[in-house]
């Protein structure tokens, strides 16, 4: 008997939501990523940890990797990330699985991946010059993003980086004295808003800390060097 | 690295360590669902849409236009007749419409309530620009019985701070001369014009040229004002009289003038409620759909991509004595089985020497197949040992090899964050076909695929608008499996059982034969759903195969499809970097069994055609097939369509052979429109999984085609150089 209504529970299974060899069926996986996608969006999927309320520096220390720490308020993410990949001046940062930033050496962003409206990539080699050199002044800057139709959309930025103060900035029990870099950057060519972008930088002109615009949906990220 | 050996090592992910110690500080905080709801509040640029689902006021047509590639699905309700239509912005200033009508008085061939089908054109001739109004013209019944027959000339200009009042003044001919009409304007160029002939036969489906914009004219217009972001209210005055209606009992309006009003609830969705001639209340619903605005960004749910791994400098040349290290096969295989996991992504076939690696690997996942490449690439960064220079990569589809693309392990290097880096990957790509150039020679790993897969689950099977019944349907369990035998050898099949259904209700007789009719080979359809319970859908062996370069080919034989078996045959010559492919089929059938198992009928048919395919832009593909149709009938099929980057592709397609109007019966030839819809357009999921189909507004006997699965032209040309192209800004997600 038990065997019987095993059997029978089986067959509804498949029935109702297939079953086989092929874990690929599309129209089913299609159904069902929108069946739970409607479920679970008011659901998050795992316990969502600040790390702001459990990182310390004992802790840094002790995982001794480079580690930075990134931040958006605009989607309302908070993520420690790794280094995993470094291509000449792009290091790639991985959070969890799904998601990566990919950042200068200096600390300036250059790509997101997996955030759903990505940065797909930006040019920034003025900025750069400009933070490694401690030399303020104007420097283009163009963003590119896919949309619509699967096109590649740049937008063109004219930015004006001025170097203001020293201030002493904390990051998790470490303090440095860092000058404040601000890029103002108004829009050049395609559609956009104004933004400003600012960074906490050394003698070397590496941003221990910094708030970048990646974009009208993603806003700005708040990323923190915890461990170099 | 040099001095040391370089060794292909089991474990190719570097960052394991630090990752671990990222999960142990249990510091990593879930990705909260990214808010995607774009913000659709305030007003819409997008214009009314009127009860025939175009462009208008409330019956009344505008000269608005909808946004390019827009593809919208309107339902109108009133007690004399109910609407439903498609719209697609063929063209930024091209509407093209199919529309299926109930309408509750008798039909000529004897129903109680009149179907109709009805194709529309509305071209906006002129855009609304300084100060002067847009112009439009447009045919509605273009092709259908003429129950619709109208013609207009209409302009449309807005006024006020907000551009919140739009004012209409058309002319109309046909069924929109209804009120007031007067003699043709027309008639100063052509006397012609001041008569409209009647209809010569009522089977529908010509163009009826010598109708349009004949007879007497007559002015209609409105007036829309946008009352608040959200709503708009109509007043027009109308010259549709619903005469034939009225004839039948319905209750004609008597008065002019139409009262609407419109409210949009999302970007996406309206509804209307109306009052024609203030008696007949009357609701319309619209949905919009464009590809070019997507709900979600392309590949939004994808997980973020392992970065190209880069190779460290080195100012002697990299070691290759890899090449002979013993068991090197397997441990490249286990770490692309790695790389590939999750991803869809499965690795057929690696051939590499010391400077050159060529992949053969399935794409079950990416819909966007650049996006598939960029991901083989950058495994191939991260698996290969630095001498290798030269990444190969052929996308094999049911066996074939596809087309090669060849790419320099240096450029995806340098490319991966580049500002233009994803069309420059592409431009930089060698595409050819895989039998261009013969493989390196050295390591060859080859990983089997399962032979047999199978599965259980639910079908889904629809018919809209078929003559009598504007949706039919039939839910069941369906069992599927297939066979691999290797070389290109695969047997295959399907089996149905219904469970519930409104299928076997489709119209099977014409009330009126046509004479001369062509021998039946679709029109009894229903028959298979009535004579059947549990049935074989399909079941196959066939053969696919690379006989020479730039030539596919496929044999099936068996139970090709639900109402044919037999065998057919089919080359393919598809050059990897062509817009133009060539194709021949070939097949004898026999009419299988209404019970849908292994027996079949008398008749028997040898067909086939000759095929171009031809891609006219990024934008249009057009395909031309001559030859024989199932009834023995000669003739050609001509089909275009819209086609989208991200794989939307909206088109239709009419056949015409030696079976003539009169013998095809209603509707006078086939014809009809095809949509194919990605699902991952909604999901922002990567799959190959699209939905779509034919609509015909009938299904005859004349000009039918053999539906067998696998021709080979959907199954290569997603891997040839216009459609890398096509997708080239996904190759870095």
């Amino acid at each position: 008997m038990a065997l019987r209504s095993a059997i029978f529970s089986l067959i509804m299974i498949c029935l109702l939501a297939g079953c086989g060899s092929r874990a690929d069926d599309p129209l089913l996986n299609t159904a069902q990523s929108l069946a739970s996608g409607a479920f679970s969006r008011n659901a998050p999927e795992a316990p969502r940890v600040d790390p702001r309320a459990v990182l310390t520096r004992d802790l840094i220390n002790r995982a001794a990797v480079p580690l930075i720490l990134v931040e958006n308020d605009t989607i309302g993410t908070s993520s420690t990330m790794t280094r995993i990949a470094t291509n000449g001046p792009n290091e790639t940062w991985q959070g969890d699985g799904d998601i990566t930033i990919t950042l200068s050496s200096e600390g300036l962003l250059r790509a997101t991946r997996g955030y759903a409206f990505d940065l797909y990539s930006t040019d920034i080699e003025a900025a750069r010059v400009a933070l490694v050199q401690r030399r303020g002044g104007s420097a283009p800057r163009v963003h590119s993003a896919v949309e619509g139709d699967i096109q590649t959309v740049q937008t063109g930025y004219s930015c004006e980086i001025g170097f203001g103060g020293s201030e002493a900035i904390n990051i998790f029990g470490r303090v440095q004295t860092l000058t404040r870099v601000i890029e103002r950057c108004t829009l050049q060519l395609g559609n956009g808003a104004p933004f400003e972008n600012r960074y906490w930088v050394d003698g070397d002109g590496f941003a221990w800390a910094s708030e970048q615009y990646a974009g009208p949906q993603l806003g700005h990220f708040r990323i923190e060097r915890l461990y170099r | 690295m040099q001095g040391a050996r370089v060794r292909l090592l089991r474990s190719i992910v570097s960052v394991s360590r630090a990752w671990g110690i990222v999960v142990f500080l249990g510091l990593s905080s879930a990705l909260a669902p990214p808010s995607l709801a774009q913000d659709f509040s305030g007003r819409t640029d997008r214009p009314s849409v009127n009860s025939f689902g175009l462009p208008g006021l409330i019956d009344m047509p505008s000269a608005d236009a909808f946004p390019d590639g827009e593809l919208s699905f309107t339902v109108s309700h009133s007690a004399l007749g109910s609407r439903g239509t498609i719209a697609f912005q063929v063209l930024p200033s091209v509407t093209a419409t199919f529309r299926y009508s109930g309408i509750d008085i008798p039909s000529a061939a004897g129903r109680d309530i009149l179907f109709d089908r009805s194709f529309d054109l509305h071209w906006q001739i002129l855009e609304e620009r300084g100060g002067f109004p847009a112009v439009a013209v447009g045919i509605r019944d273009l092709a259908g019985t003429g129950l619709y027959g109208g013609e207009y000339v209409v302009a449309t200009r807005h006024f006020g701070e907000y551009d919140q009042v739009a004012v209409t003044v058309g002319l109309g001919w046909g069924r929109l001369a209804g009120r007031n009409g007067f003699t043709n304007p027309l008639g100063i160029i052509d006397d012609r014009f001041e008569t409209r002939p009647p209809r010569s036969f009522g089977l529908g489906g010509t163009v009826t040229l010598d109708q349009f914009f004949r007879g007497d004219a007559a002015f209609f217009g409105g007036v829309e004002w946008q009352a608040s972001d959200r709503l708009r209210l109509q007043l027009e005055y109308s010259t549709d009289v619903y005469a034939r209606e009225g004839a039948g009992g319905l209750p004609a309006p008597d008065s002019a003038i139409n009262l609407g009003a419109t409210y949009a609830f999302s970007d996406l969705l309206t509804g209307s409620a109306y009052v024609l001639g203030g008696e007949t209340f009357g609701v319309s619903v619209q949905m919009a759909l464009n590809p070019n605005r997507p709900p979600i960004p392309a590949s939004a749910g994808d997980p973020a991509p392992r970065p190209v791994a880069v190779r460290t400098p080195s100012p002697t040349p990299y070691e290759t004595d890899w090449v002979e290290q013993p068991g090197g096969g397997p441990v490249l295989r286990d770490n692309f089985a790695q790389l590939f996991e999750d991803q869809g992504l499965f690795l057929e076939r690696l051939t590499l020497d010391a400077r050159r690696a060529t992949i053969r690997v399935r794409n079950e996942q990416y819909n966007h197949e650049s996006q598939a490449l960029g991901r083989v690439l950058r495994a191939m960064s991260a698996a290969l040992p630095p001498s290798v220079e030269v990444f190969e990569v052929i996308f094999v589809v049911e066996g074939l090899d596809t087309s090669r693309v060849r790419i320099a392990r240096s450029d995806v290097e340098l490319l991966e964050f580049d500002p233009g880096g994803a069309e420059v990957a592409i431009a930089v790509a060698e595409i050819e076909d895989a039998r261009t150039t013969p493989d390196p020679v050295g390591l060859d790993v080859e990983v089997e695929r399962p032979r047999l897969t199978w599965g259980i689950g639910p079908y889904f099977d629809a018919s809209v608008f078929d003559p009598d019944n504007p949706f039919l349907f039939d839910v069941g369990v369906e069992f599927s499996a297939e066979y691999r035998f290797g070389n290109g050898f695969v047997a295959s099949g399907v089996v149905r059982a219904p469970i519930v259904g409104t299928l076997d209700q489709a119209q099977i007789v014409n009330e009126m034969p046509p004479p001369n009719p062509p021998p039946v080979v679709r029109s009894d359809g229903a028959l298979y759903h009535q004579e059947s319970h549990v049935y074989v859908d399909r079941l196959t062996f066939s053969h696919y195969g690379r006989p020479a370069e730039n030539l596919y080919s496929r044999v099936t034989v068996g139970y090709l499809e639900r109402m044919f078996a037999g065998v057919s045959g089919e080359l393919l010559w598809q050059p990897a970097n062509s817009r133009l492919g060539l194709g021949v089929e070939l097949n004898h059938v026999w009419r299988r069994d209404y019970d849908g198992l292994f027996g079949v009928q008398d008749y028997n048919v040898t067909s086939g055609h000759i095929s171009a395919y031809y891609s006219l832009s990024d934008s249009f593909d057009l395909q031309v097939d001559a030859g024989r149709y199932l009834a023995g009938d000669w003739g050609s099929t001509i089909t275009l369509e819209r086609t989208f980057d991200n794989g939307w592709r909206v088109g239709a397609f009419a056949t015409f052979t030696d079976v003539s109007f009169e013998s095809f019966g209603e509707g006078s030839f086939d014809k009809g429109l095809t949509l194919d819809i990605p699902f991952a357009w909604f999901t922002g999921n990567s799959t190959r999984a699209s939905n779509g189909g034919i609509i015909r507004p009938v299904q005859r006997d004349g000009g039918a085609r053999l539906d067998v699965e696998g021709r080979l032209h959907n199954l290569v040309i997603d891997y040839t150089r216009p459609s890398f192209e096509e997708t080239e800004a996904m190759i870095w997600r």
